[in-house]
């Protein structure tokens, strides 16, 4: 599937020859055995990324040095870490290399007592969270792909059920080592939580799909672990009951997760009860102090059974972590033991071993996925209060949808289908455009990207945008055409 | 442009004219439950425009973050004369964080004219504790061991003996202790069930921390009295002389302690008159040197400690300017914490919105080209009028 070889395919120029320390090149070749997580350099929204070279910085010279000779020699480079959320965004235009992220990898600084972490781009999220729960924190990301790297969750912004809890990854970005496209690296922000000295830089590499730089590095901040978290499932068939009782349990001062699902994203994500036929389910995560978290699950158990709606008998596990404090005069308060990665909930082993899911898991698996291949994923954005509205109007066109009152995001899913898929779209246009909502058609055919950009229309701020691209990565290297407007 | 246009309440949005005050703000959706988060000490005068510039921050962003974290969106007019619109009200615009770089741009990029909020419910319960140490090292080491125990208090704010006394000396007099070392200004606020647990967990680390006593406010009254001793500490150094240099640096909070000890040398070492009142909990440093412009010898110590000063926060992984901004009075130190490709990029972001240098062109940039020439007297500092 990849086979390491030196040197480009003919015809093109030698970039390993005469540098130090060269990053190791592959090339991307059907074969045996292929790699799943490779498949998806195969092809691009129907752009084709066969014998295409791979390139693997390991280190952030590397990195910088790869992008400098690709801008002398005019090559565009496709960005990948994980590849979680490489599917999102318009077709490019050509590809010359796939610059990958893997060799960025591992934890470089952390500061346990303060809850600060830096973190090379191409790490898996998976293992950094073990190693910061650990020390009793959290990471305060929680995209919806599996495999993201702590890079391409950034570059994406991408966001997952607990976006309530957490806030947007820019939220948790202190600073970035980012390589620009011109091949220069550059430090913003830094290791401290509260810092104006100069432009808030991150702000801008952050949500910028890896149009602008790459990112290298980051410091993290991170969150205290919670002392309890509990899940709670609820459903009913009163759309409109669900829907306020959602965004009420939502603002509830340990809510870290309030997803309501249609009846049949609830039944794909394995939330609906037995009898599930046309219930909506709301998956309600409390996470924090042991005093809050019993109060606000006992409020919603009261207003559940208020409104009629029904508790949602799942095999679930309920974390409490005794918070034990050791008090003694020394300049570190010991955090409470923590349980062992494999019995926690939502810690998941970065090598083979049991992965256990539990409510909170399965919606963001949904959320990352489509209902077929060719199907459709929309991301709608909207005040709280327009979320009805937005519903009604997708109704008849997205058989799925995912809603996350607190934060006003609702995902709709369609199956595709050319019709279908493009009523669907239509649908989630209108919608947006009626209720002042942004719109990011996450995921669609490469035939239905075809003259429609994914990331919808803009006013003269995108002249603004076109700008920092030309003047950041001058020679168009990075993911050409990927972005808004055809950036 | 001083007015609140819209308040949307059930969204937790508020639209607003960046001349309203931040206080005003805060008062205006009061009735609602409601609330502006980023409470700078001066918010009683401070506008949001203003806010927006500086990526105001105040005591309690500890918990709740600063400007830009509660700024959904902005209508800008750029130098040309153009004006757009940043960032959206659903706070998931698509395409470039353009109103997350504008924020804290210091006025460089343009002028925002009208500014879309997220507002914050008021709290259940708050409970404020006034501690007192022995000395401001074991009142910071008890700031880490807070953080460290998972805690997120509302805000975690030190004052030092000299300012206690100033404070005690002046119309601020609020009944802190003359002969403590410092004091800590914990607040908590959130459920009143999660309340009491957290006021036994902050006393019990400072105890540990080496706290003589923990007071806990009985009524508003009190909370009041404790946090305007907090408040009035700037003004009450006007008792102490007739200047005041204001610093505002950063460092990881696990290295106060440590960086305390070496501010106070600093100014020992130079004879100055040093008081100390900060955001600890973020780390936020403000040495405060009280000092006479009109003594040229004085003004020359002063300006050669504050570079010591900033030196050293940097020296632990700190920055320059926390809340308070670059400015034209800390441009010359940017270099301290960035390299020339790091002001670079900086430059590219500004020169797309400010291509002539018509907006603050004197502001956050340096003037000089190399590192070399950082030093403040090489560019005529100590002549410079305050």
């Amino acid at each position: 599937m990849l086979s390491a070889s030196r040197g480009v395919p003919g015809g093109s120029p030698d970039t390993s020859s005469g540098l130090p320390g060269t990053p190791t090149q592959y090339h991307v070749d059907r074969g045996e055995g292929v790699d799943e997580a490779a498949g998806s350099l195969f092809e691009l929204d129907g752009h084709s990324l066969e014998g295409c070279p791979v390139v693997c910085p390991g280190d952030s010279d590397a990195l910088g040095r790869s992008l400098a000779i690709l801008s002398n020699h005019r090559m565009t480079a496709l960005v990948r870490g994980g590849g979680s959320s490489l599917g999102i965004g318009n077709p490019p235009g050509p590809i010359d290399v796939v610059l990958e992220t893997r060799g960025l990898s591992g934890v470089t600084d952390f500061e346990f007592d303060d809850g600060v972490v830096q973190v090379r781009a191409g790490t898996p999220l998976s293992v950094l969270r073990q190693q910061v729960e650990a020390e009793g924190w959290v990471l305060r990301l929680d995209p919806s792909g599996a495999g993201s790297t702590v890079g391409g969750t950034l570059a994406a912004a991408a966001v997952g059920p607990r976006v309530l809890g957490f806030g947007k990854p820019r939220d948790c970005v202190l600073g970035l080592d980012v390589v620009l496209g011109s091949g220069e690296l550059t430090s913003c922000g830094g290791r401290v939580v509260k810092n104006v000295t100069g432009y808030d830089m991150a702000k801008l590499y952050t949500g910028s799909f890896g149009t602008l730089g790459v990112i290298a590095s980051a410091w993290l901040r991170l969150a205290p672990i919670a002392e309890s978290k509990q899940i709670l499932t609820i459903s009913s068939d009163n759309f409109e009951n669900m829907f306020a009782l959602s965004l009420e349990a939502s603002r509830r001062a340990s809510a870290r997760a309030a997803a309501l699902l249609s009846p049949l994203a609830a039944q794909r994500a394995r939330v609906s009860g037995a009898d599930a036929v046309n219930q909506w389910v709301l998956v309600f995560e409390v996470a924090g102090d042991e005093a809050a978290t019993r109060c606000d699950a006992d409020w919603l158990k009261d207003r559940a059974r208020a409104s009629g709606a029904e508790f949602v008998e799942l095999v679930e596990l309920v974390e409490l972590v005794d918070r034990v404090e050791l008090v003694e005069p020394v300049d570190r308060v010991e955090r409470a033991e923590h349980v062992e990665p494999a019995d926690r909930l939502d810690a998941q082993p970065a090598g083979p071993g049991p992965v256990f899911e539990d409510a909170v898991d399965r919606v963001r698996a949904l959320q990352a996925g489509t209902l077929a291949t060719g199907g459709i994923r929309a991301r709608l954005a909207a005040l709280p209060t327009a979320l009805c509205s937005i519903v009604d109007a997708l109704a008849d066109s997205c058989s799925e949808l995912v809603l996350h009152p607190g934060v006003g995001l609702v995902y709709a899913f369609s199956a595709g289908g050319r019709q279908a898929g493009v009523a669907a779209i239509d649908a989630c246009s209108h919608a947006a455009a009626k209720a002042g909502a942004s719109l990011l058609l996450e995921a669609l055919p490469p035939a239905a990207k075809i003259g429609r950009d994914v990331f919808g229309e803009f006013g003269p701020e995108l002249e603004l945008m076109r700008g920092l691209k030309q003047r950041f990565d001058p020679a168009g290297v990075l993911n050409p055409r990927r972005f808004v407007g055809g950036i | 442009m001083d007015r609140v246009l819209e308040v949307n309440p059930l969204d937790r949005i508020a639209v607003v004219q960046p001349g309203v005050v931040n206080a005003d703000l805060s008062r205006a959706v009061s009735e609602y439950g409601l609330f502006y988060a980023p409470d700078p000490s001066s918010q009683q005068v401070c506008t949001i425009g203003g806010n927006v510039a500086e990526n105001a921050g105040g005591p309690h962003t500890l918990k709740y973050g600063t400007t830009t974290n509660h700024v959904l969106a902005v209508e800008m007019v750029l130098p040309d004369g153009e004006t757009v619109r940043l960032g959206s009200s659903t706070n998931f615009a698509n395409g470039y964080d353009l109103v997350g770089a504008a924020v804290g741009s210091e006025g460089t990029l343009g002028i925002v004219t009208e500014v879309t909020v997220r507002l914050t419910p008021v709290p259940e319960g708050v409970e404020t504790l006034l501690v007192i140490f022995p000395d401001i090292v074991s009142a910071c080491r008890a700031v880490g061991q807070i953080i460290r125990s998972g805690l997120v208090p509302a805000a975690l704010e030190v004052i030092d003996q000299r300012t206690i006394r100033a404070v005690e000396d002046s119309v601020y007099a609020a009944g802190l202790p003359r002969d403590a070392g410092a004091v800590l200004i914990a607040e908590l606020d959130g459920p009143r069930v999660s309340l009491a647990p957290q006021v036994e967990r902050i006393g019990r680390i400072s105890a540990s921390a080496g706290a003589s006593e923990v007071k806990v406010a009985r009524d508003e009254e009190e909370r009041a009295r404790f946090w305007r001793a907090r408040k009035g500490a700037f003004g009450a150094r006007g008792r102490l002389a007739p200047d005041l240099y204001v610093h505002d640096a950063v460092v990881p909070r696990a290295k106060l302690p440590e960086i305390l000890a070496q501010v106070c040398e600093i100014c020992d070492r130079h004879k100055l008159r040093l008081s100390n009142v900060f955001h600890a909990g973020d780390g936020n440093l403000h040495p405060n040197i009280s000092f006479d412009r009109r003594d040229p010898d004085e003004l020359a110590r002063v300006m050669k400690a504050g570079e010591e000063i900033l030196r050293a926060c940097v020296a632990v992984g700190g920055v320059i300017t926390g809340e308070h901004g670059v400015g034209t009075e800390k441009r010359e130190y940017l270099h301290l914490v960035f390299g020339e490709e790091d002001l670079a990029a900086m430059r590219r972001l500004r020169d797309v919105f400010n291509p002539d240098g018509a907006c603050n062109p004197s502001k956050i940039f340096p003037t000089t080209r190399f590192c070399t020439e950082s030093d403040p007297k090489a560019r005529g500092y100590d002549q410079v009028p305050l």
